[in-house]
């Protein structure tokens, strides 16, 4: 009934070797993403959103420092079945990515052009600036031609990051992996970047997977987004299912914590009590259920991530849809 | 220097009033930043003002120059009427000690080789004798820490929350009357964000304190204030009261704001595409006419004054009508 999935991922699991012994940020995740889709994934810091997506994105493999377990299958190409070099065949033509601070993920004594040309393959130097000044164009930045001898010092935050989302489109990827995206950035200039990456998803086709700890940021862009808690996945629904009716019990507390602008002054907040585990050490069972207040015996044993139609979720104890 | 003007500033009883502060930075071969052109402001007994606005809008530099962490280039700033500028500094402490700053990184604010109970306790000991272990415990306990868990611990073994939880019981114990928070929020999670923002409306109804509550997440000031301030490129754009935000805001640039949150509606034209100036060289008239929908040659020649359009409601700008 749907398309066929562009990206699989599979119980992907990330242990990352520390000094305090295994730390399992990614534990058993699992979900796909269309073509042309924007997925998001929200949660809060150390939830796991960024070794996720550096894990799907094939820059975090098996190695001395972590090792990685499950399936990343893009387009019928499991990502970590390749070797390095067929890893970075991938990216160039398939893959982009772009990070949270604008400032580090351009090289300061690289012009605006170095950084996209020395993205793209098989083009004259003419061809390839051509190919430079259109994806300036693409992605906003007024005098496209000026631009490209700058310096990233010269442009502003919000410029940069435009920039940055040019340089991942080089190769015309059919994904696009944006991890918090807008944080760095101020709200009118988050609006132009998301505004942006809607726009690339609608004329180009482009799937985007968009991270970000936002709710608010995801809930007004995205078609589908899970909710990631302590390295898992708590909830996966249709954005506006998501935010009208949460079932998992932190997704609920989550939105009832956020101030909203419609509320009056000095409403008081819902928090969630206590803080989230120790990825080291977290606890058996459900990882919320500390924090739980719907928490019973039946939650020491871990919730499956089942589904149900269009939604899935990882809980005992589900909240009523339409009720709470 | 001409500020905005002061329409919105209120006669009577103010715990601290600020007037035409202004706050320019040297940056090299004769030039000037202007981080703050003149802005006013004034404070009520257990009120909360919010200033709002983007990042280098000059909040932390108005801040801080209340504060007098350094003081202002200009202008005057009185607490409890004893103007603080042009102060010695044994004087300058013994009239500040009703005002208490709390900043956005709470981890970095902290001394890392300290432990929680001397973080705590260093305030009144800098002014001679150290408190006793129950006022310690109990500021501790106030901002929802437990004294036997955190006592010993230092700033890395604390997350971010507790962190800020230990300035706000530092800032407490040395009494204040007044608060200026510098984005306490803005580096935490939104759980963790939401057990703040609760903390310091409890606190601050409990003590009666008021506050100066600097942010740039709208949602976020619309909470915990009674009245904001909004703020564009060292200058003050408008005065509202906080219920009146969402719905009544007049100013291009406070509205282009509010078009710009993530769960407005989306789509219609897309204002203020163009750069923030430099503040090294700002536009003449009225600073944000270079993004402005509306402007008009009047807001190149002329710098508009803050008016009244409203109870408690006053605008600078020559066009904005409802
Ligand atoms: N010590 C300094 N020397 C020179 N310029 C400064 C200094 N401190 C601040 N500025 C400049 O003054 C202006 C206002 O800065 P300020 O830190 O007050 O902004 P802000 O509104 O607090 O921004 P943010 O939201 O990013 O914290 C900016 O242009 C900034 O670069
Ligand atoms: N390179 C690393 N070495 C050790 N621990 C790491 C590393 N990267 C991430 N972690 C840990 O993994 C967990 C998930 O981190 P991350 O994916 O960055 O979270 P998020 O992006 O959701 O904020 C955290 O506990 C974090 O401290
Ligand atoms: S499984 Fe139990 S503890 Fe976990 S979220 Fe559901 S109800 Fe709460
Ligand atoms: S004074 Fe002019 S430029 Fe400034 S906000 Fe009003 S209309 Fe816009
Ligand atoms: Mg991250
Ligand atoms: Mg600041």
């Amino acid at each position: 009934m749907n398309d066929a999935p562009l990206l699989s991922v599979d119980d992907l699991r990330t242990e990352i070797r520390t000094a305090r012994g295994p730390l399992r940020a990614v534990d058993g995740v699992s979900f796909t993403v269309r073509p042309g889709e924007m997925f998001g994934i929200v949660g809060e810091s150390g939830s796991g959103k960024s070794v996720l997506g550096r894990t799907v994105m094939g820059l975090y493999t098996s190695g001395p420092a972590m090792t990685v377990t499950g399936k990343v299958v893009l387009d019928g190409t499991d990502v970590h079945a390749l070797d390095d070099a067929g890893r970075r065949r991938l990216w160039r033509s398939r893959v982009g990515m772009v990070f949270q601070d604008p400032g580090t993920a351009l090289n300061p004594v690289k012009r605006v052009g170095r950084h996209l040309t020395e993205a793209m393959r098989g083009l004259s130097r003419a061809a390839a600036r051509d190919r430079a000044e259109e994806l300036l164009r693409l992605v906003g930045i007024p005098e496209p031609r000026r631009r490209l001898r700058q310096y990233p010092h010269e442009l502003s935050g919000g410029m940069r990051q435009r920039v940055v989302i040019a340089v991942a489109l080089a190769g015309e990827p059919s994904l696009l992996i944006a991890d918090e995206p807008t944080t760095a950035l101020d709200v009118t200039v988050q609006k132009q970047i998301l505004d942006l990456l809607g726009r690339l998803q609608a004329e180009l086709g482009t799937a985007i997977i968009l991270i970000s700890h936002d709710l608010a940021v995801v809930a007004g862009r995205a078609d589908r987004v899970a909710v990631m808690y302590a390295g898992r996945l708590a909830e996966l629904a249709p954005a506006g299912e998501l935010f009208d009716s949460p079932r998992h019990p932190y997704t609920e507390a989550l939105l009832a914590s956020v101030p909203r602008l419609g509320d009056p002054p000095h409403s008081v907040l819902r928090t969630i009590d206590g803080a989230p585990p120790d990825m080291a050490a977290p606890p058996d069972g459900c990882r919320f259920a500390p924090r739980c207040r719907h928490a019973s015996p039946a939650c020491a044993a871990p919730p499956e991530f089942a589904a149900d139609g269009a939604r899935a979720v990882a809980c005992h104890h589900p909240v009523d849809l339409g009720g709470a | 220097m001409a500020g905005t003007g002061t329409t919105h500033l209120r006669s009577g009883d103010r715990v601290l009033s600020v007037e035409d502060l202004v706050v320019e930075f040297p940056a090299g071969r004769g030039r000037r930043v202007h981080a703050v052109s003149g802005i006013s402001f004034d404070l009520l007994d257990g009120e909360t003002l919010g200033i709002l606005g983007e990042s280098g809008c000059g909040k932390s530099s108005a801040g801080r120059a209340v504060m007098q962490l350094p003081p202002p280039t200009a202008g005057s700033v009185r607490l409890h009427g004893t103007e603080l500028t042009g102060l010695a500094p044994a004087a300058l402490r013994e009239h500040r000690k009703d005002m208490q700053m709390i900043l956005q990184n709470p981890v970095a604010a902290l001394n890392p080789r300290r432990r929680v109970a001397d973080l705590v306790a260093e305030g009144p000991a800098v002014r001679g004798g150290r408190p006793d272990r129950a006022r310690i415990e109990a500021a501790l306990e106030a901002v929802g820490l437990d004294p036997a868990t955190v006592w010993d611990r230092r700033p890395h073994e604390l997350s971010g929350g507790q962190c800020q939880r230990v300035c706000i019981a530092r800032a407490l114990m040395l009494d204040p009357r007044v608060l200026i928070l510098d984005e306490p929020v803005s580096s935490l999670d939104v759980s963790v964000q939401a057990q703040i923002l609760n903390l310091l409306e409890d606190t601050g109804k409990r003590l009666g304190l008021s506050m100066v509550f600097i942010a740039h997440d709208l949602a976020v000031v619309k909470n915990v204030s009674d009245r904001i301030m909004v703020m564009y490129l060292g200058k003050v754009c408008e005065v509202i009261p906080s219920a009146a935000l969402a719905g009544s805001a007049l100013h291009p640039y406070t509205r282009l704001l509010l078009a710009s949150v993530p769960e407005a509606p989306q789509g219609g034209a897309e204002p203020g595409a163009a750069e923030l100036p430099s503040p090294l060289d700002p536009p003449s008239g009225c600073r944000f006419r270079t993004r402005c929908p509306l402007a008009t040659d009047l807001c190149a020649k002329e710098e508009p004054k803050l008016r009244r359009t409203a109870d408690g409601h006053h605008v600078a700008c020559h066009h904005a009508s409802r």
